[in-house]
C-alpha cells in the first residue's frame, strides 16, 4: 500500500471502528430503556387493576351485604300490611315483584363484580358457576375442561377470572358463536388457558393494527402483569382462538 | 486473509438457512420471505464459491442476489405491517428499487460489473426501514427484545447495511487501479457477514407459529 492507500485504510479502519461503537451503543440503550419502560407500564397497570379489583370487592360487597338486606326488609315491611281493598292488594303484589327483580338484578351485578366463589372456593369453581349462568342465559352452549390439580393465587384467579369473563363477553357481544370450549390446564411451568368460539371469526391482522378495543387492551394488560404472553388468532368464518401463557 | 477462510465466513449463512429449514413447520409465515431471503443467500454464497474457485466474474450474481434480497426484505417489513396506512409507499419503495437496479445495471453499466450506486441506495432503504420497524416495536412490544427475532433481525440489518453503505462509499473514492486494495477494503464485510449470519441464525432459533398479541403502533 502507498501512502495514500494507507491513509484511506486507516480512515476505514477508524470510522468502523466509530460506526461499532455507535451500533453498540445504541443497542444497549434500546435494550436497557425497554426493560425499564416494561416494569414501569407493569408497576403502573398492576397498582391500576389492583385499584379496580378493590373498588369493585366493595361495590359488590355494599349491594350485597347492605342494600339486598335492606330491600328484603322493606319487601318484608310491605307484606305486614293488612290490606282490605283489592286495588291495594294488587299494588303490593306489584310491588312485591319489582322487588323481587331489584334483588335478582343486585345479586347478579354482584356476582359480576366479584363472584364469592372465586374467593372462597377459587378460580375453576367460579368459572364454572360463571358458565353454568351463561349456558342458562344465552344460547351458546359452553365446554369447560380443566386439569384438577391447578393451584393459583387469588391475585392470579381473579385477574384470570377477569380474562376469561371478558374473553367470553366479547364472543356474546361480537363472534355470534353456538360453543364456546374453555381449556385449563398446567404445561411445562405453565399454566394455558385457552378459549375458542365457533363464531365468525375476524382478520385479526387487519383489525389489530388499526384499533383495539378496551377489552382487547385490557386482556393483555392482565396477561402482562401476570408476566404471561397472549396469542389471538382468527379468520373470518373460521371463529377466534384465544391463549393465555401464564408462568406457574 | 486466507482464501479458505473467507469461503468459511461467508458459508456462515448456511446455519441459519439449516435451522430455518429445520424448524419451518414451526415458523409463522409472515417470516416467510426472510427466509427464502435467506436461503436465496445460501444459494448465491455456493455459486459465488464455485465462480470464484473457477477464477470467473460473479457480479451478474452478486446483483441479482442484492435486488432480490432487498425486495424479500421490503415484502417482511410489510408482511410486520410497516406499510400499514401507506401502501402507496411499499408500491413506490418496490417500484424505486427495480428502477434504481435496472438503471445501474442494464442502462448506465453491464450486469458483471459491480453496481455501487444501486448497493448504496437499496442498504440505505433497508437500514430506515430497520429504524422505523425499531421505532414501531419500541412503542408495541412488552416482551423482551433479546428473544424477539424482530428486534434481532432489525439489528442485524442496521449493522450490515450501515456497514455496506460505508464500504462502499469509500470503494467509489478508492483507487480503482489497486485490486488488492479494494479487497483489503472489502475485508471488514467479511467479518460484518458473519456477525450478521449469526444473529440470522439466533433470530430463526426464536421464530414462532403463534404471533404474540401485540397493542397497534
Amino acid at each position: 500500500m502507498d501512502a495514500q492507500e494507507t491513509r484511506i485504510y486507516t480512515a476505514i479502519i477508524s470510522t468502523s471502528l466509530v460506526l461499532g461503537i455507535i451500533i453498540i451503543y445504541f443497542i444497549i440503550s434500546i435494550i436497557r430503556h425497554q426493560r425499564r419502560n416494561i416494569e414501569l407500564h407493569k408497576k403502573n397497570i398492576l397498582a391500576e387493576i389492583t385499584q379496580i379489583e378493590k373498588e369493585r370487592a366493595r361495590i359488590a360487597a355494599d349491594l350485597h351485604d347492605d342494600l339486598g338486606p335492606l330491600l328484603s326488609a322493606v319487601k318484608m315491611k310491605i307484606n305486614t300490611f293488612e290490606l282490605t281493598d283489592p286495588d291495594d292488594q294488587i299494588e303490593i303484589e306489584k310491588t312485591n315483584k319489582h322487588i323481587d327483580d331489584i334483588l335478582k338484578r343486585i345479586r347478579e351485578i354482584s356476582f359480576d363484580l366479584m363472584p364469592n366463589t372465586l374467593l372462597r372456593k377459587g378460580l375453576v369453581k367460579a368459572v364454572k358457576e360463571f358458565v353454568d349462568y351463561l349456558s342458562n342465559t344465552s344460547k351458546i352452549s359452553f365446554n369447560f375442561n380443566f386439569d384438577d390439580d391447578i393451584k393459583i393465587n387469588e391475585q392470579r384467579s381473579i385477574n384470570l377470572y377477569r380474562i376469561v369473563q371478558e374473553t367470553i363477553h366479547n364472543t356474546i357481544k361480537h363472534a355470534q358463536a353456538t360453543q364456546v370450549d374453555i381449556d385449563l390446564r398446567a404445561v411445562n411451568n405453565n399454566l394455558v388457558l385457552t378459549l375458542t368460539d365457533n363464531g365468525i371469526g375476524f382478520d385479526y391482522s387487519r383489525e389489530s393494527k388499526e384499533s383495539i378495543g378496551f377489552g382487547l387492551r385490557s386482556l393483555l394488560s392482565r396477561t402482562e402483569i401476570m408476566k404471561g404472553h397472549m396469542y389471538l388468532e382468527s379468520k373470518k368464518g373460521k371463529g377466534t382462538t384465544y391463549t393465555f401463557e401464564i408462568p406457574i | 486473509m486466507n482464501f479458505t477462510l473467507v469461503i468459511a465466513f461467508s458459508l456462515s449463512i448456511y446455519i441459519a438457512g439449516i435451522v430455518a429449514v429445520i424448524r419451518l413447520k414451526k415458523i409463522n409465515k409472515v417470516y416467510y420471505p426472510f427466509l427464502i431471503s435467506i436461503w436465496l443467500g445460501c444459494l448465491s454464497e455456493l455459486v459465488n464459491s464455485l465462480l470464484a474457485e473457477k477464477n470467473l466474474n460473479s457480479y451478474t450474481n452478486i446483483n441479482l442476489y442484492i435486488l432480490f434480497e432487498t425486495l424479500l426484505i421490503v415484502l417482511f417489513f410489510r408482511n410486520l405491517g410497516l406499510f400499514q396506512f401507506q401502501k402507496k409507499l411499499f408500491y413506490t419503495i418496490i417500484g424505486g428499487l427495480i428502477a434504481g437496479w435496472i438503471i445501474e445495471n442494464i442502462i448506465v453499466k453491464q450486469i458483471d460489473t459491480i453496481a455501487i450506486y444501486f448497493t448504496i441506495y437499496s442498504s440505505l432503504i433497508i437500514v430506515l426501514l430497520s429504524v422505523t420497524i425499531l421505532n414501531k416495536l419500541i412503542v408495541s412490544s412488552r416482551r423482551t427484545f433479546i428473544t424477539n427475532p424482530v428486534f434481532l433481525l432489525c439489528i442485524a440489518f442496521i449493522i450490515y447495511f450501515t456497514y455496506q453503505v460505508m464500504v462502499y462509499a469509500f470503494w467509489i473514492y478508492a483507487p480503482q487501479s489497486d485490486a488488492s486494495f479494494l479487497l483489503k477494503i472489502f475485508s471488514i464485510m467479511i467479518y460484518i457477514n458473519l456477525l450478521t449470519n449469526l444473529i440470522y441464525a439466533l433470530a430463526v432459533l426464536w421464530m414462532h407459529k403463534k404471533q404474540e398479541f401485540t397493542l397497534p403502533s
